[in-house]
């Protein structure tokens, strides 16, 4: 489904490689843990394989085919979760932010539609839709952000840190979401420092990260 | 298009400042330019951060041209 292809990836203002000739599948319907130290590039690797941050080397497939020349168009097929929700909220309302996708690709009735389904995956009441987003507590902004890339029904999910700084609460929302999301035969892949809360529920593959000496 | 352009010029704008407050800190030791110059150096860099995430975000739900 996706695939990291001989990748080697270092940030312009750095001379540390962060990746040297990494491959990794990730396969259709599959749970994948990304996991590593802070700084070993996990949500790193979640921007590449979104087509996010280019790579100095190698490439990104998405269905055996380059990436990059499927954008933008190919982001519908991929969502992903950024580590604080804060980043990815720029809509006033949280109707608008789970809107903002199915908008550009569907008719106005399609999206209210979809908004409506999704606020009911995520468990949260229909007068959430009409809530400001900066009003929101942490918890809230976490769910109504995946919320955000759940209404167009991505067929990739890259979440990172889904879990981080979370009430038991909202931990356990976003598994039963995620138990869903693997029931509907999504490919997910997670950016985590600690896997066991994801270890002890599903079966996931794990990929663990190493810092570089060089 | 606003997000763009605050990503380059936050960019442009840290190098200006970087190039800036080592002048300033050369010319004039005082503790309180540092702090100020620190100040505002941090507060840049954390905009450029926060931009440049900001931008990203934006652009992974862009699926058509926006």
């Amino acid at each position: 489904m996706l695939k990291l292809v001989d990748i080697w990836f270092r940030y312009s203002d750095s001379n540390r490689y962060l990746f040297q000739r990494l491959n990794i599948e990730f396969r259709e319907k599959e749970l994948t843990l990304i996991t590593g130290p802070n700084g070993s590039g996990k949500s790193t690797l979640l921007m590449i394989a979104a087509g996010l941050l280019e790579p100095e080397r190698g490439e990104v497939l998405f269905r055996e085919k380059p990436l990059k020349k499927q954008l933008p168009e190919a982001r519908r097929f991929i969502g992903i979760l950024f580590q604080d929700p804060e980043y990815m909220l720029f809509n006033s309302t949280v109707y608008d932010e789970i809107a903002y996708v199915p908008r550009q690709l569907y008719e106005e009735k399609e999206v209210d539609k979809l908004v409506r389904d999704t606020i009911k995956i995520l468990g949260l009441s229909e007068d959430m839709l009409k809530r400001s987003v900066y009003q929101l507590s942490y918890g809230e902004k976490k769910i109504v952000a995946l919320g955000s890339i759940l209404s167009y029904k991505p067929l990739i999910l890259l979440l990172d840190e889904p879990l981080e700084s979370l009430s038991k609460y909202y931990r356990d929302k976003i598994l039963d979401i995620i138990e869903r999301l693997l029931e509907e035969n999504k490919t997910i892949i997670i950016a985590t420092h600690d896997p066991d809360l994801f270890i002890h529920r599903f079966n996931p593959k794990i990929f663990r990260l190493e810092i570089a000496d060089t | 298009m606003f997000l763009m352009l605050i990503r380059k010029i936050s960019r442009t704008m840290i190098f200006m400042l970087a190039a800036r407050e080592a002048r300033i800190v050369r010319r004039d030791k005082k503790y309180i330019w540092r702090i100020l110059t620190s100040a505002v150096r941090d507060m840049i860099l954390q905009t450029n951060y926060f931009s440049r995430n900001i931008y990203n975000a934006y652009k992974s739900r862009c699926v058509r041209e926006c």
